[in-house]
């Protein structure tokens, strides 16, 4: 009937072609057939499966106390016996003596034959590669099976489809004892008896140590699928371990005993395929593709939320806003932070549209995108654990630069992201710009800059806007030397002797006509209030990633005076706010600014909108949102397992 | 609550216009009747223009070129690679040829948004499942049907999985150049599968009592033909077999829309496990295939 080569395994010019093979099928622990149903499952073996070209080459074992069946194809295709281990090794000899590989089958799997074409291929990748194995596929839902593994990775789920074919075409294991296995030629010939082993699984497993010790590995073809067989009336969760155990099979106690002692080393094998296997891999690879009609999950990382108004936490929920304005569908966020800071912001009365988590992350998310930038890479490790892509959102350089009181690993954390992260984001080309000075960014990074909102309304109290103008000039900026805030008070105070002042974020002063309120000290609605009314607002500071009190002082229509730097031109350029920004560079001229806008006289004021098309492209924090969750697909349609798996590699070297 | 609709994307082979013009429009005839609610574009893939050739022919309707090495399973290559990252976005990938009125075509009535949405998100190929009286060999693998590729549903992602759509690109190890024996005496094919396809494309068919509309005699002038039409349908064969082997079920369309209508019946909840190829030609509403394939 068939014409099929008589060299064996000879590879054939388009790589598709069969090793001649024979088939073992362990029927021995099926305990609840009968004769009829023996025969049964051999004949959909031969004619559903298409292993009737491999007739007179077929090894059942039978479960005990099943006769021997009669009929045609018995004897002519199949033969079978009902002695375990006895039987296998039967099939190996006749096997070996043919010059053949042998497919094992274990339990009532129905494989198609057409399975071998990818198993084939696998060991022909290598003449060491001694036995091959598919992956398993749930039968409602072709789900894949995952790998079984000594950690739990939460909720068992099934692997995607989808992130099947992302994965390398195989997977080298240590022995793994499964329910369907091709075994090449040479490693046939080289399996003696089974004994003491009874069952056939105790031989296979005995077979794939004896293979492993003379230096035949097994693979797994991520290219090769065989349905389970089915098990309609489990639940979801249960089926996953259901499958697992029916697609992996485990020993019985004893005969592991005895395999032990034989090879005290297998008990390595478990852990080798625990450290090997992509189990992690597939988990986020299937969260980053889960199927049709499935929400991605994205894990919006604000630990950086501090439980106080200050211009992080000013940003998040600006982004929180912004996000939950889009109703994206497609995502799925939680919003991890700490539970001071949720309780402050009222994260979980604002946003009840995502899910709330404090404490441990737990995965799988598609992606982590973290609103600031990181501060060690332990938490750049627990978020690669947990996400497939890696996006930091970075707000500026300054706490490196200046020697803030921040952990000396901020250094090795940045070169860390600017190498292995996904993503990085910048609140500004003048943040990014610095970035990159100083970190170095590897070409596979994308890299974007994602404005924060430039736009009026999304920083205007209503109450406020309007109300005319006080006296006073207010000063913005903090302790640190980088903000200049007291030598600049202390230079206009001199300059202008019969101003008011008003200073938010200094210590307080005993200079007459300045009222001066610590940082953290006023309410948000006094500080609005503040600029709202403010004759002149005045931010001296050297270095900023953004500068938020400026774009609110704009909003409100303020005039507002700033050290000179790239950054006001970009923020001038990119918004359409009613204040006038005005740069000093010196002492001199911040006075003769101030001077002048205090005059009512006119003053050189940086152009606005240069950068806009339209007015109307100013953005806001929903398009912030909008570009943040656009940067974010991007970055997971174009992730490579690679860019994870290089991660990983410097991660486990650093013992994180 | 909106249901998201279905997106399919035709990889519509042809080769030039002169032997299918109205290809195209009886594809979208088609759409409009039968699936009217998918949002469908269509990627036309004609071999006799160079790679490289893009053309917009009509909103939703692109013309390009592509490779005709291995006839439209090098076509279709093509057009994946044009659609690149796109192809993700769609539910179906569509494939057909011009020629995908020829022979049975019943099934093709049996399309609808229903069935398909049914199986979207499934490992899933789609169409008409055609197969031999017996079982034939071809590469070491025991095979007795395919789906026919001139119209047929595939997941973007076991087209991913794929990785091609080529599987056979040379003749060497199955022809023997002679017209009277065409096939090398220990070519991988068997014997059965020899006879099948001389009675397809010389004779008077497979014994089914279908006979190929374009059958030919074979000598040395028409030999070339004949090695570029079998490795065509080795091809088509290898490519049932290489998705059965991913793990890809083909479902017959007209199986498919049996079972679709008991589940909008409710005599069953969904398609569930799907079976052998055997049981669902046996179970067809129309045309069913003979018990005697069951077992």
């Amino acid at each position: 009937m068939t014409t099929k080569s008589s060299s064996p395994q000879t590879e054939h010019s388009d790589r598709l072609s069969f090793g001649s093979y024979d088939l073992f099928v362990d029927l021995s622990d099926e305990l609840a057939m009968d004769q009829a149903k023996v025969m049964q499952h051999a004949r959909r073996l031969l004619q559903y499966c298409g292993f009737g070209n491999v007739g007179g080459r077929i090894n059942i074992a039978l479960p005990k106390g099943v006769e021997l069946p009669t009929g045609n194809d018995w004897g002519r295709h199949l033969a079978a016996g009902n002695q375990g281990a006895l039987t296998f090794d039967r099939a190996v000899e006749e096997a070996a003596m043919r010059k053949r590989g042998l497919l094992v089958i274990m339990g009532l799997l129905l494989p198609a034959n057409e399975v071998l074409l990818p198993l084939w291929q696998a060991l022909y990748k290598d003449p060491l590669f001694g036995s091959a194995q598919p992956r398993f596929a749930n039968a409602l839902t072709d789900e894949i099976c995952p790998f079984p593994s000594l950690h739990s990775l939460g909720e068992p789920a099934f692997t995607s489809r989808e992130a099947l074919s992302l994965l390398p075409e195989t997977v080298i294991t240590a022995e793994l004892l499964s329910s369907c296995t091709l075994l090449r030629r040479e490693v046939v010939a080289a399996m003696g008896a089974s004994r003491p082993l009874d069952s056939v699984r105790g031989a296979l497993a005995l077979g794939l140590c004896m293979a492993r010790r003379r230096g035949f590995r097994n693979v797994v073809s991520n290219r090769a699928v065989v349905s389970l067989p089915a098990d309609v009336s489990a639940s979801r969760s249960t089926s996953v371990q259901r499958d697992q155990a029916a697609a992996y099979l485990a020993l019985a106690p004893a005969e592991m005993t005895r395999l032990l002692e034989m090879y005290p080393d297998h008990a390595r094998a478990n852990m080798e395929n625990s450290r090997r296997l992509p189990f992690r891999l597939e988990w986020l690879l299937t969260a980053a593709h889960p199927g049709r009609s499935k929400p991605r999950r994205l894990l919006l990382d604000c630990r950086g939320m501090a439980p106080i108004y200050n211009g992080t936490s000013q940003a998040m929920i600006g982004l929180l806003d912004g996000l939950a304005s889009l109703k994206d569908a497609q995502w799925h966020i939680d919003v991890q932070s700490g539970a001071a800071a949720a309780k402050f912001h009222g994260l979980a009365q604002r946003y009840p549209m995502f899910t709330h988590v404090h404490g441990e992350i737990s995965g799988p998310y598609a992606a982590a995108l973290m609103p600031n930038q990181p501060w060690s890479v332990e938490v750049v490790a627990e978020l690669h654990r947990s996400a497939l892509v890696l996006i930091f959102n970075i707000l500026d350089t300054i706490a490196w630069d200046i020697l803030y009181p921040v952990d000396e690993r901020v250094e090795s954390t940045w070169k860390f992201v600017a190498a292995h992260a996904d993503g990085l984001a910048y609140i500004s080309s003048f943040t990014q710009d610095r970035f990159r000075q100083r970190f170095p960014v590897k070409g596979l990074v994308q890299e974007r800059v994602i404005h924060l909102s430039l736009d009026a309304e999304d920083h205007v109290t209503p109450e406020y806007r309007g109300l005319p103008p006080s006296d006073f000039v207010l000063l913005f900026g903090n302790a640190y030397e980088h903000k200049d805030l007291a030598p600049t008070l202390q230079n206009l105070s001199d300059a202008f002797p019969l101003q008011q002042f008003v200073v938010l974020g200094t210590v307080a002063s005993e200079m007459p006509r300045v009222k001066a309120i610590a940082s953290g000290q006023a309410s948000d609605e006094e500080i609005h209030r503040l600029i709202a009314t403010a004759k002149a607002i005045v931010f001296p500071s050297y270095y900023e990633g953004f500068g938020l009190p400026v774009v609110e002082s704009l909003a409100y229509g303020r005039p507002v005076l700033v050290r000179k730097s790239a950054l006001w031109d970009e923020i001038s350029a990119h918004s359409s706010l009613s204040g006038r920004m005005i740069e000093f560079d010196d002492t001199v001229s911040l006075v003769e600014s101030l001077g002048r806008v205090l005059a009512d006289l006119p003053v050189a004021v940086l152009p606005a909108s240069t950068a806009l098309v339209d007015a109307q492209d100013s953005p806001s924090w929903r398009t912030c949102a909008a570009s943040s969750m656009a940067f974010v697909e991007h970055c997971v349609e174009r992730s490579d397992i690679s860019d994870w798996l290089d991660r990983e590699e410097v991660l486990k070297l650093a013992k994180l | 609550m909106n249901k998201k609709k279905l997106k399919i994307v035709t990889l519509l082979v042809r080769h030039g216009t002169g032997k299918y013009p109205n290809a195209l429009e009886d594809i979208q005839a088609l759409f409009a009747r039968q699936l009217p609610d998918v949002v469908h574009d269509c990627v036309i893939v004609d071999n006799t223009l160079p790679p490289g050739h893009e053309e917009a022919l009509q909103p939703g309707v692109t013309l390009i070129g592509g490779s005709n090495a291995a006839w439209e399973f090098s076509a279709w290559d093509s057009g994946v690679a044009y659609l690149g990252s796109r192809l993700h976005a769609y539910d179906f990938v569509h494939l057909a040829t011009s020629a995908f009125k020829q022979l049975y075509v019943a099934y093709l009535e049996r399309f609808d948004g229903r069935m398909l949405d049914l199986l979207a998100g499934r490992g899933v190929a789609i169409g008409h499942i055609d197969y031999y009286n017996e079982p034939v060999d071809l590469l070491g693998v025991g095979c007795q049907s395919w789906v026919r590729t001139s119209f047929v549903f595939l997941s973007p992602t076991e087209v991913k999985i794929l990785g091609s759509f080529v599987s056979v690109t040379s003749g060497v190890d199955f022809f023997s150049r002679d017209p009277r024996s065409p096939f090398k005496e220990n070519a991988p094919i068997s014997g059965g599968y020899r006879r099948n396809i001389l009675g397809w494309l010389t004779g008077d068919g497979t014994e089914q009592g279908v006979e190929w509309h374009s059958r030919f005699k074979l000598d040395i002038d028409t030999l070339p033909f004949f090695e570029s039409k079998t490795l065509a349908i080795f091809n088509e064969q290898m490519l049932s077999n290489r998705l059965r082997a991913q793990g890809c079920r083909l479902v017959d369309a007209t199986w498919a829309a049996t079972r679709a209508g008991r589940i909008a019946k409710g005599d069953v909840e969904s398609f569930g496990v799907i079976p052998p190829w055997q049981i669902q030609v046996t179970s067809r509403d129309r045309d069913a295939g003979p018990e005697s394939l069951l077992v």
